[in-house]
């Protein structure tokens, strides 16, 4: 069977805190016990539920969403049979966690798109985590791959930086990733340039209220002689027929 | 006591040794699973040359009788490990990590990684046998029961006395890989990983190849190929893949049973059709065969009818 590339995370040049796709991860910390139920949206739209146990007596510190995975197994990729469901009739699906643990949620596949709101189960309208806007003490992480100048961009409290992402090149030894690097707001206004190094993560701990674009500005890779990853894209005619399907 | 005696040079031996040569030829394939990696050849080829020396011992000696690989390939397929980024470590402590990113894979899977060597003209080997005289009375199987010599003669289905060499032993020797397959399989391997990443962009496919490491180690590990590899591909087509055992059979068996040294018509023509008049033909009832140092001899006792 021919292996299949993940071109997605080759083809993203926008990173959204509140549109999760894949290389992008959002952290919260569970910090009372409770049952909470866990909405998951997609592009707006909601899609499917699962439910979270955070209790003293769970060992685990950390459970970690997949929200294009738990799509597929809550919905069977079926996208006609969100309707139904939506976010409605909680799926058996259960996390575990400990008490004060960490509830990761991250794109597993896909070109994602996923957002997810978090609340005590008989309590829907207060949210204790909502991606759309992050809380106090909540994580924004990425892990940029391509070389480049990118734009770090916070709406909300105005906050704006650089980031530049050094090529790697092919070396006598595997290529590990420098460790993390971890920014925050009060950072960030002294220090407007994060240096990465390709796949070193960036973490963002957010004091409230922020939601986080991170773009691709100008790629410093010369990628003159290897075309654009071909992506299927269908763009309306002028005359208006269905005629323009096209590789970009 | 024969009534024919026919003595065939060394000369002539060998001028029908090499017609026996000339038509063999092969052409196999097979793969194995050898569980981190499986392995498969493709070969076609022929021989060349082939010193015959008649021995007293009723017996002759083929040496130095050349491989000539028309093809050979070796297909070697590995299952690279999971390429991942991602999966550090958000909050370390004393006692391990309390919270870890998540790992995003580049491949849906561990990814198909097909090396294909082409060693055809790198490997010098030949074949040395020793084989006995070995005669075969041969009837067409498309002759009719009950059919007449005559009848046979013009329908072209006419008995044979057949003389094979049968081997005794055959040995194929392996001289060398030529030096540069060293290179050959760097080259190849490079040109998988190119072909496996070929429509990323190059910062891309850079940085795949950082992640994997200097792949010509990863695949050598993998294929546990250690400081020569002459021995370890010798030891791949020889024992894994069994393809000098293949040839050696194929070879013994080409000459003790698929194509003989030299046919011999029964009833043997004496003359031809002339005007109304049937061919001459002698009956051989017996035919003998032995070898000395210098010549091949056939003797034949004739028999008393048709």
């Amino acid at each position: 069977m021919k292996t299949k590339i993940n071109r997605h995370i080759f083809t993203q040049t926008r990173f959204q805190s509140n549109v999760l796709s894949q290389l992008g991860f959002i952290v919260h910390q569970y910090k009372e016990s409770g049952r909470y139920q866990a909405d998951v949206s997609r592009h707006g739209k909601p899609m499917y539920s699962f439910q979270i146990d955070v209790c003293k007596n769970h060992k685990k510190p950390q459970f970690s969403a997949d929200l294009s995975a738990l799509d597929k197994s809550i919905r069977g990729g079926n996208e006609r049979s969100a309707a139904k469901e939506c976010c409605c009739e909680p799926h058996d699906s259960v996390f575990e966690l400990l008490e004060g643990g960490f509830g990761l949620f991250y794109v597993g596949s896909g070109p994602g798109g996923y957002s997810v709101c978090t609340y005590p189960i008989d309590q829907k309208p207060h949210a204790v985590f909502d991606s759309a806007v992050l809380g106090d003490g909540d994580m924004f992480g990425i892990t940029l791959l391509r070389p480049g100048q990118y734009v770090f961009l916070e709406q909300n409290k105005k906050i704006k930086a650089a980031i530049e992402v050094e090529e790697v090149k092919p070396g006598k030894t595997p290529y590990v990733p420098p460790d993390p690097v971890y920014v925050d707001n009060q950072q960030l206004q002294k220090s407007k340039v994060i240096k990465l190094r390709a796949a070193q993560g960036l973490i963002y701990k957010a004091s409230g209220g922020e939601s986080i674009t991170i773009e691709l500005l100008k790629p410093n890779d010369d990628d003159s002689d290897n075309p654009e990853l071909k992506i299927a894209h269908w763009s309306k005619p002028s005359g208006g027929s269905l005629n323009g399907l096209k590789a970009k | 006591m024969a009534h024919l005696t026919v003595a065939t040079s060394e000369d002539t031996v060998t001028r029908l040794f090499e017609g026996l040569r000339d038509n063999f030829s092969v052409d196999e394939s097979d793969s194995v699973d050898f569980g981190p990696f499986t392995a498969g050849y493709e070969l076609a080829f022929h021989l060349e040359g082939g010193d015959v020396d008649l021995q007293n011992d009723n017996s002759l000696v083929v040496k130095e009788l050349d491989i000539k690989w028309d093809k050979l390939r070796v297909f070697l397929g590995i299952d690279i490990p999971e390429l991942c980024i991602g999966g550090f470590c958000i909050i370390p402590s004393p006692f391990g990590c309390i919270l870890r990113a998540p790992k995003i894979c580049i491949f849906d899977d561990d990814p198909d990684f097909g090396i294909d060597l082409d060693l055809g003209g790198l490997l010098t080997s030949e074949i040395s046998l020793a084989a006995k005289p070995k005669l075969n009375y041969f009837t067409d199987p498309a002759r009719p029961a009950g059919m007449s010599w005559l009848d046979a003669e013009d329908a072209d289905l006419a008995n044979k006395w057949q003389l094979f060499i049968d081997p005794d032993w055959v040995d194929i020797d392996i001289f060398d890989f030529s030096d540069i397959v060293g290179d050959l399989l760097d080259n190849a391997i490079d040109n998988a990983v190119d072909d496996l990443l070929f429509f990323l962009p190059g910062w891309a496919k850079n940085l795949i190849k950082a992640i994997l490491g200097p792949v010509v180690d990863l695949v050598r590990a993998i294929l546990d190929i250690g400081d020569d590899i002459d021995e370890w591909l010798s030891d791949l087509l020889g024992v894994s893949l069994g393809v000098f055992d293949l040839i050696i059979t194929l070879v013994a068996d080409f000459f003790a049973a698929k194509f003989p040294l030299l046919e011999i018509e029964d009833p043997f023509p004496i003359l031809p059709y002339s005007g109304s008049l049937i061919p001459v033909k002698l009956p051989i009832e017996e035919l003998g065969v032995n070898i000395n140092d210098d010549e091949l001899v056939l003797t034949a006792t004739v028999g008393e009818t048709l």
